[in-house]
């Protein structure tokens, strides 16, 4: 790797991926991407979620392998054989939490498995805390590396991380979403520090949903859209609503026109909800009828407003409101009984209990209507089943399989048939068409529509724009725990939502 | 009915397993094995570690575990001698209560005191360990009533009353964890407590209740074997528990909860009953079969491990799939 490093040209490409196309059995994450990272560069790599960009990054760190096309390093072609292999060549990505032990000093952390040894053989701590100092110093951080990691901050470990890192002798560095839970004043001591990465010829990708940081940072910007590069450019040739506009563009409406329902009588409605740090004065109301989509990035506050609403999550201040009547719940099984279902973001850790069968799985929240002194009726529950099964074309061999072998689509429609069966005035739906293909997608729609036209009102959490957009009477948009907009279905686009899920607008 | 026997064979494996070790037994030792007072002997034998193996696998079922059910089995003996004299049915009364009540402790310091089951239920364990001791001063409780014998040594025709007691107790647990909401309740929330927690399931009232339960059938044992006895001593019980374990897991009860069942638990009694059995008619030595029991214990659990890692594997390449 040093004798390559002393080789390479400035201009030629550091890091180079050529036509890379990866497909998982039934799905094309990526398709035909190429990109090229020179030294020094600091690249930012844009798109929707589930535009292909953790796929992406899991081909470079060495977690999946590339169905077709090339990685090449110095213009060696490399294949990637696992995680360790990315890291010996040079290629590291800098999660959060990840790879950093909590009850380990700072210094072990950054020289694991590296630790400087003593004459006996064992680890010279002192020896260690001044190297590790020294790499940190490089980054301009102060911090005692013999602090044990538990005790920093989020912005510190990452500092951590990357300290590791350079002293990997890193050649590119990836970070996803590196701000996220970053204060404005350590992200712009991140930003110093990758502006060091860059001076020390080290390649940076750049993973982040917020535009100022980008132009802030980044030298240039890939956009990749469905699975596909749309564009690489310099950044002074682009302006935030051109990056806006090559993210999305997709026409995903033909699949499912929402029909017309009329929207009835208030049934769900939440005044003020607060959750310390999380949640903050949240206000909404939910009809008979109708669907409201909440819209959002990743960490806005999303799923918590569904599990605070399903008495998951506790509140510190604010009213539900169910029918008129108001609600306290203390746990799921209150919400349940004042007529409220959630479908959870996470079906297999959340939604399913995947070793039971497709009958215990629908019928697991009216076990007590389906039972008579606390023995189940097994005629009236395996009729539940056959039933659900049918309305909702669940495909399965039969009620008795169990759930963890039926496929995502089909799976996501035995949670939803679970809720119908309690006969909800109120679904709350947390990205109900993730992981399924765009056919089973399309399904879980018309179900969507056909259960709000029979009044029950739907509020539907989902990353996904098209869908939210075609979807919903109504639209939230979240940014950091608080409602930001409220947007009319129909005249919404997804440029106007992402302004508000983005702070562009306030 | 086919369908339903070929789906259980193919999921316990144990059931190849005991065949083998009856054919093993039956082709070596001939006769001395496959007789009636020899295989009349096991069943008796089994009859006392079948309420152990219920015990064990109702709790993980539920996701946990329970190491005290063997020291809660030679105190619920000791109580039942002890206090014989006060009267018969009250110290089984007494000795009953006692394990609902270590079991009720046990799932207090699960639920409440948030304690993993595993390090809550070691310190019941030595706790009623230490408390047995104590009030047997280590001497063995000779038995006051000859009649009382009658439950763990008495026969009903042919057939050995425990064994009926017990019979009574694998049709009960059955019952329970098959058609009953608590039993669905205890797969749910060991399967996956999220989403139980989710779908409206009270986790902590049903964990407590997997506990008393559990505590209440060590006790059961422990009356059992005091009567078989008529006496209680210090030994019983002392790797009662983590037979119970084996003999669970071999039944097809996960660690990771969510899995086992009544005929497995029985089945996995049975294997380890016909191994002892087999290896005494065999005159192999006491140490070794030790060590025979732990091979096999092993052996099952990793190819259950193996078995759940290639279903894992194939789950994931399902879940991108999403083969419609």
């Amino acid at each position: 790797m040093q004798a390559s490093h002393a080789g390479h040209l400035p201009d030629a490409p550091l890091l180079e991926m050529r036509s890379i196309s990866k497909s998982f059995p039934g799905v094309q994450a990526l398709h035909q991407v190429s990109l090229e990272l020179r030294a020094g560069e600091v690249r930012a790599l844009v798109g929707e979620n589930g535009a292909g960009k953790s796929t992406l990054i899991k081909l470079l760190a060495g977690v999946y392998q590339p169905t077709e096309g090339q990685i090449l390093l110095d213009g060696q072609p490399q294949l990637i054989r696992d995680p360790a292999h990315a890291l010996r060549l040079g290629i590291v990505p800098v999660h959060q939490e990840v790879n950093l032990e909590p009850y380990l000093s700072i210094a072990e952390n950054i020289l694991i498995g590296r630790q400087p040894r003593n004459r006996f053989g064992l680890i010279d701590f002192g020896q260690m805390n001044r190297e590790a100092a020294r790499w940190l110093a490089e980054l301009g951080v102060a911090t005692d590396p013999a602090l044990p990691l538990g005790m920093c901050s989020i912005a510190e470990r990452q500092m951590v991380a990357i300290a590791r890192a350079v002293s990997l002798d890193a050649r590119v560095v990836i970070f996803d979403e590196p701000t996220s839970s970053l204060t404005l004043r350590e992200t712009e001591r991140l930003f110093s520090v990758i502006r060091r990465l860059q001076a020390k010829k080290i390649a940076v990708l750049y993973i982040s949903h917020r535009m100022e940081e980008i132009f802030q940072i980044c030298d240039t910007l890939t956009v990749l859209r469905d699975g596909a590069l749309v564009a690489t450019q310099t950044l002074d040739t682009v302006t935030t609503d051109s990056v806006i506009r090559m993210m999305i563009g997709r026409e995903l409406q033909d699949l499912y026109q929402k029909q017309a329902t009329a929207v009835g009588p208030p049934v769900l409605e939440v005044k003020q909800l607060t959750v310390q740090g999380i949640l903050n004065d949240i206000s909404l109301t939910l009809h008979r009828g109708e669907i409201l989509g909440v819209a959002g990035l990743v960490g806005a506050g999303r799923t918590e407003l569904a599990r605070a609403i399903f008495g998951d999550l506790p509140y510190q201040k604010g009213e539900l409101w169910v029918e008129g009547r108001q609600i306290r719940p203390t746990c799921p099984d209150d919400c349940i009984a004042a007529g409220i279902g959630l479908v959870p973001e996470d079906r297999k850790e959340q939604g399913l209990v995947l070793p039971m069968p497709v009958k215990n799985n629908i019928s697991l929240a009216v076990l007590n209507k389906l039972s008579w002194l606390g023995v189940i009726r097994p005629r009236q529950e395996t009729a539940l089943a056959q039933d659900s099964v049918r309305r909702l074309a669940i495909k399965t061999p039969s009620i008795q399989q169990q759930v963890q072998y039926l496929s995502g689509g089909n799976q996501q429609r035995v949670v939803i048939a679970r809720w119908l069966a309690t006969h909800p005035k109120v679904l709350l739906v947390d990205e109900p068409t993730r992981g399924i293909d765009v056919g089973a997608k399309s399904e879980i729609y018309g179900l969507l529509n056909r259960l709000a036209s029979q009044g029950v009102a739907i509020l539907m959490i989902s990353s996904e724009l098209p869908e939210i957009l075609a979807m919903s009477d109504r639209i939230l948009v979240m940014y950091q725990g608080r409602i930001r907009a409220e947007l009319p279905g129909p005249q919404a686009t997804e440029e106007s939502i992402l302004r508000f899920a983005t702070g562009q607008a306030a | 009915m086919l369908t339903k026997m070929r789906h259980f064979v193919l999921q316990n494996n144990v059931v190849f397993l005991l065949l083998l070790l009856i054919l093993c037994f039956g082709s070596t030792t001939g006769p001395l094995f496959l007789n009636e007072q020899n295989l009349h002997n096991i069943a008796r034998q089994i009859s006392f570690d079948i309420p152990l193996a219920l015990a064990l696998t109702i709790v993980l079922v539920a996701g946990g575990i329970d190491l005290s059910v063997g020291s809660v089995l030679s105190m619920a003996a000791a109580l039942t001698m002890g206090l014989q004299p006060l009267g018969t049915w009250l110290a089984v009364g007494v000795a009953l209560l006692f394990g609902a009540a270590v079991g009720l402790i046990n799932g207090l310091l699960v639920t409440k005191g948030r304690i993993v089951p595993f390090i809550a239920t070691l310190g019941t364990m030595t706790v009623v360990r230490g408390a047995m001791l104590t009030y047997t001063r280590q001497q063995p409780i000779p038995g006051s009533d000859p009649a009382f014998t009658f439950w763990g040594a008495g026969s009903l025709g042919p057939v050995p009353v425990p064994i009926l007691v017990v019979a009574l107790l694998c049709v009960g647990v059955h019952l329970l964890l098959t058609y009953t909401q608590f039993g669905r309740n205890l797969y749910a929330i060991g399967g996956n407590a999220d989403a139980a927690f989710l779908a409206g399931i009270q986790i902590e009232r049903n964990k407590v209740m997997a506990f008393v339960l559990s505590g209440l059938l060590a006790a059961v044992s422990g009356v059992l074997i005091a009567s078989r006895l008529n006496a209680s001593t210090v030994h019983i019980g002392l790797d009662s528990g983590l037979w119970a374990i084996a003999a669970a897991i071999i039944g097809g009860a996960s660690l990771t909860g969510g899995k086992g069942s009544t005929l497995g638990a029985v089945l996995g009694v049975v294997t380890l009953g016909v191994l002892v059995n087999g290896m005494n008619l065999l005159g192999v030595h006491t140490y070794y079969q030790i060590g025979v029991r732990a091979v096999i214990l092993i052996a099952v659990v990793a190819v259950d491990a193996l078995s759940a890692a290639n279903l894992r594997k194939k789950l994931v390449m399902q879940s991108y799939g999403n083969r419609e």
